[in-house]
């Protein structure tokens, strides 16, 4: 157990697929890992098909809550900033955590985009919002974390993920319904780099990463390189995961906001603060709003929603 | 004495005078150590109060405030540097209150700047005393994030990467001058000097530490007649976010003749690596400066062309149709005999293909910057045909969304950056294609009359008098590879493609 917290040049490569789980284990080694100065960690993951939310993000406004549901889609808010993401098993999740004073998010960004161009003959290059894109199209996002010891940027890289599963989870109807400071996503047209390139593989992309990191870091020891099963560390992280999971994290944690809906012609706004419904601003007598206020808004969203019905 | 009369107008000072009146009276009022306390008798001078309240809130500014919270021991944690050149940032959320306990390393906020989310922690143990900002408020790096007062006999504020000036230096520090909006950094015995050779100081280019003013810079200023070197540097401190407003005081200055310019700050530069499309460009275009281009150039008589147009536009209110069409239908008409235009090289020149589609390439000033898609095969379209896909690809370059198939497979290619301006150009060729056109704007102008009988001489009397008419007339430059294609077949090229404009008859029924 002890070993997998070692410091120094390493790649792990995660076996769950669970989004929960991986973003616990993310975290879990970024905290308790011993960093050393000049020394990267490369963590490789995926999910099975999952929204993921920034910190600071609105999931109603961001995605087709409905739609996660009925389909099964995890939800999912990951600890760094940054905007909403889709994942599936076609889609690669790159982590590499350093100390705080090694934190370079273009320099990841850069190596990234120059062992692709030359493997595959590709065309990538970064842009000043930190984003890989293909031409004019997307096909990475980046986020980080800060720490006061460690720090960890993570993105995402779309090999051959499905792009209208993709397009119709992030959709949401919500988005003009909602005034609020949370941290908007900006949205790009995706590509897969399939598409560019179809003998780009998951399998080929991750070997081609893991060789290429160790050389990177000018390490003559390429043998630290493991798959990790996450559950056999439950233990330790399960803290983590168990936030990830709960619906205080997933959804209490979203910025104030307001959401407006139209019931019988006329508007009503409903703040929101922390996940609970704090106040309700409209005509009273078309709305019973002792059924609303106080209670956790995504408890009772599928009953707001049947009021702009009507 | 002048030294005495800056002290009074700025309190930063004050421990230099202290030092100095030391060595001079020894019995001076020193355990007086509180600052702004002032034990000199006269002001020889009015001094407004504004001038002060700069003075002290810059002292609150500078490693001089360590000095203070060591008396009063409330420490202003500021928002040290992110990195990757963050000034900026969102508060997100607070983890902690007025009044609560922190120790260091404790929790104080989480920011966010464009994606990274960073969790300040406290440098101290105390108790916090006020938060700066709210949740959604943006902070600035190098400015107070919260006040902390410090536990009673505890460590003593470390020094940070913050403050830049270390406590060794007391003289130099920033005076106040004339137009304070640029920090000038000059010792008094400077300044002085400055006031009796009738220098500003704003016109002068300081040589020493910090963009500081020295005695040689002012006698290299004098002794220069026009000095248009002369702006003032201003010191790039990262603990010295707030420009002071300018003080009142105003130094009196006998009017002499201006010879010096007048003062400027000058305009940062701005710095970007070259990206995108924008780098894309730099790879063709250096590899197309490879290829030996020539130009010809001749104009073409559109006027046919334009009441063609101008019919079309009054039987159907709804086709909108341009020129370009037009253009690139008898393109492809005149390519038919000349295929070595329509040809590819292969990029040591060794090989040559004859192109059999005619894909027309159209350059276009697209959201992404200059793109050249191209219409397929346009030797089996009609005009209108052509100026629907000129039109779709013309709509998805404004959102930036041209696929590959629309920007690969070129074989010929038309620049119409007469719809901007412009007659004569040299366009670059864009390989591996071997010429180019660029058409320049259709202007009226006046020709002479050219009698189609023989009868009409180009000599003699006809030269001072002759009738004229006014035409629409388009400039073209071509451009093409010297390796492969002569003057002579682009001419011919060029005066087939100016047949069928002249006469769209031709090019209607050819089709």
């Amino acid at each position: 157990m002890q070993s997998i917290l070692r410091g120094g040049n390493r790649v792990l490569i995660s076996k769950s697929t669970n989004v929960y789980t991986n973003l616990a284990l993310e975290r879990y080694l970024a905290e308790n890992i011993k960093h050393q100065p000049k020394t990267r960690l490369l963590l490789l993951w995926r999910n099975q098909p999952c929204v993921v939310v920034g910190r600071y993000q609105n999931p109603f406004a961001e995605s087709d809550i409905k739609y996660l549901a009925e389909k099964q889609i995890d939800l999912a808010r990951r600890y760094s900033g940054g905007g909403t993401c889709y994942h599936d098993l076609g889609n690669l999740n790159v982590t590499i955590v350093t100390t705080r004073e090694d934190y370079n998010r273009k320099k990841n960004l850069h190596w990234i985009v120059n062992t692709l161009n030359e493997a595959f003959n590709l065309t990538l290059h970064v842009t000043d919002r930190d984003d890989i894109f293909l031409d004019t199209f997307k096909v990475t996002g980046s986020a980080s974390r800060l720490e006061r010891l460690y720090a960890y940027h993570h993105f995402t890289l779309l090999i051959n993920s499905c792009l209208n599963d993709l397009r119709r989870s992030l959709k949401s109807e919500d988005q003009i319904k909602i005034t609020s400071k949370a941290t908007p996503s900006v949205r790009s047209s995706v590509l897969n780099l399939a598409d560019r390139n179809n003998s780009i593989t998951y399998e080929k992309t991750i070997a081609l990463l893991i060789e290429k990191f160790f050389q990177w870091n000018n390490e003559k020891n390429t043998t630290n390189c493991d798959y990790i099963d996450p559950l056999l560390y439950y233990e330790q992280m399960k803290d983590f995961e168990n936030e990830l999971k709960s619906q205080k994290f997933l959804y209490q944690a979203t910025p104030p906001f307001v959401y407006t809906v139209e019931h019988e012609k006329q508007p009503i706004e409903i703040s929101v603060s922390n996940g609970i419904i704090t106040d309700i601003k409209g005509n009273d007598s078309i709305i019973d709003k002792k059924n609303f206020l106080g209670q956790l808004f995504h408890a009772v969203y599928h009953n707001i929603q049947k009021l702009n019905k009507t | 004495m002048m030294l005495g009369r800056y002290a009074h107008n700025n309190a930063a000072l004050r421990c230099v005078t202290f030092s100095l009146r030391m060595l001079q009276r020894p019995s001076s009022s020193f355990s007086q150590t509180a600052p702004f306390i002032y034990t000199f008798k006269k002001q020889t001078n009015i001094v407004p109060i504004a001038s002060l309240n700069n003075s002290i809130s810059h002292f609150g500014c500078r490693s001089f405030s360590l000095s203070t919270s060591r008396l009063s021991s409330v420490v202003q944690f500021k928002l040290a540097d992110i990195g990757e050149g963050i000034q900026e940032v969102e508060v997100k959320e607070w983890y902690t209150k007025v009044g609560e306990h922190v120790k260091q390393f404790d929790k104080i906020c989480e920011v966010q700047s464009d994606k990274a989310n960073v969790t300040i922690t406290s440098r101290y143990d105390g108790k916090i005393l006020k938060l700066y900002y709210n949740v959604g408020d943006t902070a600035k790096v190098g400015e107070p994030l919260v006040d902390i007062k410090l536990e009673q006999g505890n460590n003593i504020p470390v020094e940070t990467k913050i403050s830049s000036v270390t406590p060794e230096e007391p003289v130099e520090v920033e005076v106040f001058n004339k137009t304070p909006s640029v920090n000038l950094l000059a010792t008094p015995a400077v300044r002085r000097m400055a006031k009796e050779l009738q220098i500003s100081l704003n016109d002068v280019q300081g040589t020493g530490k910090d963009g500081r003013i020295l005695k040689e810079d002012l006698l290299n200023y004098k002794s220069e007649t026009s000095s248009p070197s002369a702006k003032a540097m201003s010191t790039p401190l990262k603990s010295t976010p707030i420009s002071p407003p300018p003080s009142p005081i105003t130094m009196k200055q006998t009017p002499t003749i201006k010879t010096q310019p007048p003062s400027t700050t000058p305009v940062a530069d701005r710095n970007e690596p070259i990206k995108g499309i924008r780098k894309a460009m730099v790879k063709t275009m250096t590899q197309a400066n490879t290829v030996p281009h020539f130009t010809y150039s001749d104009e073409y008589d559109m006027t046919e062309l334009v009441k063609l147009r101008q019919q079309l536009k009054k039987q159907s209110k709804d086709i909108k149709i341009s020129y370009l069409p037009f253009i690139i239908k008898a393109c492809s008409q005149a390519l038919n005999n000349y295929s070595i235009l329509n040809a590819h090289v292969d990029a040591k020149c060794e090989n040559i293909t004859y192109k059999g589609s005619h894909n027309i390439g159209i350059a276009m000033d697209t959201k992404d910057g200059l793109l050249v898609p191209n219409i397929k095969n346009v030797q089996q379209l009609s005009i209108m045909q052509i100026a629907n896909e000129l039109n779709r690809l013309q709509q998805l370059g404004k959102v930036g969304k041209l696929s590959t198939t629309d920007l690969t497979g070129g074989t010929f290619s038309l620049s119409n950056i007469g719809a901007i301006g412009g007659t004569y150009a040299v366009p670059v060729l864009l390989l591996p294609e071997v010429a180019i056109g660029a058409l320049g704007k259709i202007a009226r102008r006046v020709v002479p009359d050219e009698d189609d009988d023989e009868n009409s001489s180009s000599s003699s009397s006809d030269d001072d008098y002759c009738s004229c008419r006014v035409r629409s007339i388009m400039t073209v430059s071509w451009s093409a590879d010297h390796r492969v294609v002569d003057g002579a077949t682009m001419a011919r090229f060029s005066n087939e493609l100016k047949y069928l404009l002249e006469n769209p008859l031709q090019l209607l029924i050819s089709q």
